[in-house]
Order: structure tokens, then C-alpha cells, then sequence
């Protein structure tokens, strides 16, 4: 764990403390290294010299004791010990003379006060103590073991070698670490500095978003070849932020060109929305207008018959009441008054009969055109009064129209639509179908359905060609442009049955043999609640 | 070879010793203090043996010769001293030198108070007398007390003049006599 976060804390310096640190640890390590090798090897190299040192030294003064201890003499041995304070550390020395098996004190050094200390070093080993070194040598000669001679030394030597040796080190150190800091200064130039500048440029551009700033660079190594890259990206990156800024402000010149245009044409749609509005107004009004020119010319006839009887009876009347004023009233006269008064009675009596059901019929599909209310009706009833209503459109023409629907058969919709759609379907043919002589048959064909009803409008005319047929419920459409088409006849069918009763229709026609319009009408508790609000 | 210096050893501290008693017990008891003072100069006798070399012709005998001249119990002092002793491989025998004797086949020859001594010369015998005017009159090596200890003098000009050669650690411990010394 401590490592990982040494690790981290590492890596997240800067490259400039990285290559210092890396080049100081670096170099400080080595030395330790070197140091932790070499002065443990110097001191044991020192404290062996030093040992093998006294041990030569020992048996030098042993060699040189030989003749004081063979005769004795106790003041020459001292004499020689006493050549010892030229080594100044040297803290005890003892010279012993072999007396039976056991050793006798001959001399020592310092001389004095030293005996009790000599009689311990002679039990002691030759090792190492933590501040002694001692070296001992026999007093051989010529074949004799004379005596013992044992030195001590303080390790006094030893230390200050230590001491000089971790100096030396120390001082190397510092001259390492000096190098170190020179080296790293200028491997930071070499290496750091390129890549200091990189960062600096990119953090700089980053800010700015001055892409036209370009990193420095120092020498042809891999940081030189990443900043060239770099500086070549900045290229790129540049010249695809000029495009990208021209595109732009084309951009917003075409979008403001467009939504300019957009404005125009929403206010284009605008307008032709009402315009197209108010044509399918005015067309449901020239529907009406229809309506009443059909019914006046309906009624017209037996209104005439009615007049025209009337007037007869008006003016047989006079003749009565003249002949019966002069008295020249006949039996026979006033029997054939009778008869003719009877007759005209009749006749008006019929015609008006005929006149009041007709304007009653009207009066129901006249009403229905021009209230949007929705009622229950009998469908097969109210298709024959509409078909009743066209009788003056259809009288010219030779066609027959059929009516296929149960008698009891009702729903609950908007007769006024369902007139004005049935009134469309059957103009549309009379125009376009069949030609102004010849003979057609229209067949209407009704059958419930679960959600209300189901019509099939088919003619036997001239079809509708096939590149024709996707537009025909289009608005403006029409192949009689000129002729009295408005080109809303089949739009405002198809507005009405889509929209208004919740219902579709699709046209199947194959040209010479007719049309068919399959419809689907949905009773009001199933159609969308939106298609009644929709009243237009 | 242990025992023999063990005794040797033993000796020499018996001898100073001894001599010490000798010193303080005076005169009275002449006689033993002189067998005992002669049983030291034995044990140096022996031991001036051992660090003085003799040129090469006189060391190829097979027996180092100690002469004595002086009385018998003094020799038999001496060689009772130095029975079982070595000088570089070689036993000591010791043997009187009569009056009138030259030196010759003696390695060394001692000279007991009052012996006469008329000089070796040339010749390689390590001559050993009493008193410091031995080694300036001739002979080599002196006896003489100091503080009640028994020293030597030593001339190492007559030792070169016999061939001798004198280990310097002798010289040592040794009163420098003759040649100005």
C-alpha cells in the first residue's frame, strides 16, 4: 500500500523534480552502495592490517626479548616494552617468561600499576573486542618457547580510518550530488524543458483555442518527433477549424435563407389552408345552392299542374256564374262544371300532395347540409331522399342508380356529411364516369358493421387511370380544369369520411371498367372524439 | 625440550633469587653463596652460549666445549648446572683448562676469580672472566654485581677480533667494554 503510494506520489511530480530526483536518488543510492561495500570492507581490511600489525609487531619484541627474558633481566625487558610509546595507542603490553608450566610476569607497559591488568590478558582470546585489538607472539628461540608477549591496542586507528572513510564518502557525496544537480539542470534543458514547452503550448491552446500557436522545438529526438507530430496535428486541426468556421457561417447564411423561406412558405400555407378552407365553404354552399335549384325545379311541376288546374277551375267558375246570372244555366252545363271542377280538384289536390312531400324530403337533407348535428337515421330512407334531391341532375343522363341496403338498417352519425358525401360521390361520376349520352349504372352498397357501416360506391364508367388514382383525393386535383371541376369534390370526401366520421376510403378503378370507393363510416359511439370536433 | 627450558627458566629466577639471599646473607656463608653465585654464571655461561655465533670451522664439532679454569667445585658447579642442556643442538661438556693450557678445542672457557689470563687472541673462543677489567684486558665477557644483580660487560671489539659474532640483543643487556665503549 505504502508502496503503490510512493509509486504515486512519485509519478505525479513534475518531469523536472522526476529527473532530479531520479538522478540525485540515482547517484546517492550508487554511493551508498559503493559506501556500504567499501567501508565495511576497509575496516576489516584495516583491522586486519591493524591485527597482522601487532602480531608482527608482537613477534618482533618477542624475538627482541629473547635474550632479556633468558637471563632475567626485568629492567632490559621494560626497556623494550617501553619502545612501544612510539605507538601511541597501544594501551597494554605484557611480556611473560615460561617458568614450569606457568607464565610469569616479566615486564609490562605502561610499567606501571599495570600486573593485575597483564594476569587478565592472559586468559583473554586473541578476537576482536568492540574497542581492542590485540596481538600476542611466543618468545621463541632456538627451539625454546621462552615466554609470551601480548599487546593490546585501542582501536583508536581503526575508528579514525572509519571516521576519514565515511568523511571521504560524505565528501564524495556531496560532490556526486553537486554533479547530480549540474547534470539533472541540463538534462532538464535537454528533456524536461521540450516537454514543459509542449505542455504549456497545449494547455495555451486549450485556453485560447488559438490553434495557429505551435510547440517549440529543441532537438531531433522522440520529443522532437512528438512535437513535430503535435505541431502537425495543430496544422490540421487548424485547417479543419477554418473549413469547419467557413461551413459554419455558410451554414447560418443558408439556414437564415431558409428559414426566411420557411417563414414564406408557412405563410403561403397559411393562406392556402383558408383559401382552401373557404373554397370547401363555398363548395358546400354551390352544394346547397344545388339542393335548392333541385328542389325548386322539383317542385315547380306540380305546382305548375296545380296553377294550371286552378285556372281551369278558375275560369270554368266564370262561365258557371255567368250562365247561372243570365239563367242560362243547363242541366247538362252545371253536370259538366261538376265533372271538371271534380277533375281540376283532384288534380290540384295531387300535385300539392306531391309538392308538400317533396319539400318535406328537401326540407330534411336541406336541414341535415346545414346543421352539423348528429342524429340516428335509417340509412336506406335517407339515401333515397338524397338520391331524390339529384333527381334533377340525373334526369339528363341515362343513369341508373341501384341501392342495395337493409331496409331497417340505421346509425347514429352526421346525415348532413353523409348527404354531402354521397351528393359528392354521385357528381363525380355524373361529371367524369360517363359521357353526356351514354348509359350508366351506379350500385351502392350498404352493410352493417361492428363499429357502424361499410359503403361501396362502384360505377361502370371510364375509370380512373392508374397515374392518376394516387392523387384523385388530393385538393385541386382535377382532369376538368376549366370544365367546372373545382378539384375539391373527392377531397372533401375524403376530409369528411377521415376526419369527420372517423372512417377511410380507398379507390380501386380499373380504367374502361369503373370505379369503386370503399368506405368505412363508424357510428358515433366509435369514432374519435376528435371527429366531431372537427365540424368545419 | 619443554622441560629443559623449563628449567632453564627456573634457574635463572632461582639464580637471581638466590642471588639476592647470597648478597644479603654477606660473607658468612661464603662457601654456599658462591656455589649458588656460580650455578648463576652457569646458567649465563649457557645462555652467552646461545646468542653468540662461532665461525663455521669450530661449529662443525660434535660437542660444544665449555673449559673451566678454576677450582674443582667450581667445574663440577657448572657441569652439574649444565648437565642436559643443548646449544644449538649440541650438549655442552665441560672440562677444566689447566694452567699453562692454550685454549684450543675450547668453544669457551671460563676464568674463576684470580685465574690468570693471558688472552685467546685470534683465536675463536668466547672467553669469560670476573670483574669489568676482564673484557678491557683481553678478554670478551666480564661478570660483575650491580645493586646486588649479577651483570656483564661485554668487548665487542676482542669478540670480532676472535670471530665471534655476538647477537646484538646480548649486546643488549651488556656493558659496553674496549673500543672506546
Amino acid at each position: 500500500m505504502a508502496r503503490f503510494s510512493l509509486i504515486r506520489w512519485f509519478g505525479d511530480l513534475t518531469i523536472r523534480y522526476k529527473l532530479r530526483l531520479a538522478i540525485f536518488g540515482t547517484s546517492a543510492l550508487a554511493l551508498l552502495i559503493a559506501a556500504s561495500a567499501i567501508v565495511p570492507f576497509q575496516w576489516v581490511t584495516a583491522r586486519d592490517s591493524l591485527q597482522h600489525d601487532l602480531k608482527t609487531l608482537a613477534e618482533v619484541m618477542a624475538a627482541n626479548s629473547t635474550a632479556a627474558i633468558s637471563f632475567g633481566d626485568r629492567r632490559a625487558a621494560a626497556e623494550i616494552l617501553a619502545a612501544l610509546r612510539v605507538r601511541p595507542n597501544v594501551l597494554q603490553a605484557c611480556l611473560y617468561a615460561r617458568e614450569s608450566d606457568a607464565l610469569e610476569l616479566m615486564a609490562s607497559y605502561p610499567p606501571v600499576a599495570t600486573a593485575s591488568l597483564c594476569s587478565a590478558q592472559l586468559s583473554a582470546s586473541n578476537a576482536l573486542t568492540a574497542k581492542h585489538v590485540r596481538g600476542s607472539a611466543p618468545v621463541l628461540f632456538d627451539r625454546e618457547n621462552l615466554g609470551e608477549l601480548i599487546i593490546v591496542e585501542s582501536n583508536a586507528a581503526l575508528v579514525k580510518a572509519l571516521q576519514a572513510d565515511l568523511l571521504t564518502m560524505g565528501g564524495v557525496l556531496v560532490v556526486c550530488l553537486l554533479v547530480a544537480f549540474f547534470l539533472s539542470t541540463l538534462l532538464q534543458r535537454l528533456i524536461a524543458m521540450p516537454l514543459i514547452e509542449l505542455a504549456d503550448t497545449a494547455a495555451r491552446i486549450s485556453n485560447s483555442n488559438d490553434y495557429s500557436l505551435r510547440a517549440p522545438k529543441y532537438w531531433h529526438d522522440e520529443v522532437g518527433a512528438l512535437i513535430d507530430t503535435f505541431n502537425t496535428m495543430l496544422g490540421q486541426v487548424e485547417s479543419a477549424e477554418r473549413d469547419l468556421r467557413e461551413v459554419n457561417s455558410n451554414l447560418e447564411v443558408q439556414i437564415q435563407e431558409r428559414s426566411r423561406t420557411n417563414a414564406t412558405l408557412q405563410q403561403t400555407l397559411g393562406q392556402l389552408q383558408e383559401t382552401q378552407a373557404q373554397l370547401v365553404q363555398t363548395e358546400k354552399m354551390a352544394s346547397l345552392g344545388g339542393l335548392v335549384a333541385g328542389i325548386a325545379h322539383e317542385i315547380n311541376t306540380p305546382v305548375g299542374v296545380c296553377v294550371t288546374a286552378a285556372s281551369t277551375l278558375s275560369s270554368r267558375s266564370d262561365e258557371l256564374k255567368q250562365a247561372f246570372e243570365n239563367n242560362a244555366l243547363t242541366a247538362s252545363g252545371l253536370k259538366r262544371f261538376i265533372e271538371v271542377a271534380g277533375q281540376s280538384t283532384d288534380i290540384i289536390m295531387s300535385n300539392l300532395h306531391r309538392a308538400a312531400s317533396l319539400i318535406q324530403s328537401f326540407k330534411q337533407v336541406a336541414v341535415d347540409q346545414s346543421n352539423a348535428d348528429h342524429r340516428r337515421f335509417n340509412v336506406a330512407d335517407y339515401i333515397n331522399e338524397i338520391l331524390l334531391s339529384l333527381r334533377p341532375k340525373l334526369k339528363n343522363t341515362h343513369i341508373d342508380v341501384q341501392v342495395d341496403c337493409d331496409p331497417e338498417l340505421s346509425i347514429d352519425s352526421f346525415p348532413g356529411v353523409f348527404a354531402q358525401i354521397l351528393t359528392n360521390l354521385v357528381m363525380n361520376s355524373v361529371v367524369h364516369a360517363f359521357e353526356p349520352d351514354s348509359t350508366g349504372r351506379i350500385q351502392i352498397t350498404v352493410r352493417p358493421t361492428a363499429t357502424g357501416l361499410s359503403l361501396v360506391y362502384a360505377d361502370d364508367g371510364s375509370g380512373i387511370r392508374p397515374e392518376v388514382l394516387p392523387k384523385v383525393f388530393d385538393p385541386f386535383f382535377t382532369t376538368r380544369r376549366g370544365m367546372g371541376g373545382s378539384g375539391l369534390g373527392l377531397h372533401i370526401v375524403y376530409n369528411l369520411i377521415t376526419q369527420q366520421l372517423g372512417g377511410s376510403i380507398h379507390a380501386v378503378s380499373t380504367p374502361g371498367e369503373g370505379t369503386e370507393f370503399q368506405i368505412e363510416i363508424k357510428s358515433i359511439e366509435h369514432a374519435q372524439p376528435e371527429s366531431y370536433s372537427r365540424v368545419s | 625440550m619443554r622441560v629443559q627450558t623449563a628449567l632453564a627458566a627456573r634457574w635463572i629466577c632461582a639464580s637471581l633469587l638466590g642471588l639476592g639471599l647470597a648478597v644479603s646473607s654477606g660473607t658468612a656463608r661464603a662457601t654456599e653463596a658462591s656455589d649458588l653465585e656460580t650455578r648463576v654464571k652457569a646458567a649465563f655461561l649457557f645462555n652467552f652460549a646461545r646468542f653468540t655465533e662461532w665461525p663455521a670451522a669450530t661449529e662443525g664439532a660434535k660437542d660444544f666445549m665449555i673449559c673451566v679454569a678454576g677450582n674443582d667445585s667450581t667445574l663440577t658447579v657448572i657441569r652439574d648446572t649444565l648437565q642436559n642442556k643443548e646449544v644449538r643442538g649440541k650438549r655442552p661438556t665441560v672440562r677444566a683448562l689447566r694452567t699453562g693450557q692454550d685454549g684450543s678445542g675450547c668453544q669457551m672457557v671460563y676464568f674463576a676469580a684470580d685465574e690468570p689470563y693471558s688472552g685467546f687472541g685470534e683465536l675463536p673462543v668466547l672467553s669469560v672472566g670476573e670483574g669489568l677489567e676482564f673484557p678491557r684486558q683481553g678478554g670478551i665477557v666480564g661478570f660483575h654485581l650491580v645493586d646486588g644483580r649479577l651483570r656483564f660487560a661485554i668487548n665487542p671489539g676482542q669478540a670480532k677480533t676472535a670471530g665471534l659474532k655476538i647477537s646484538s640483543r646480548l649486546l643488549e643487556l651488556a656493558d659496553i667494554v674496549g673500543q672506546g665503549g
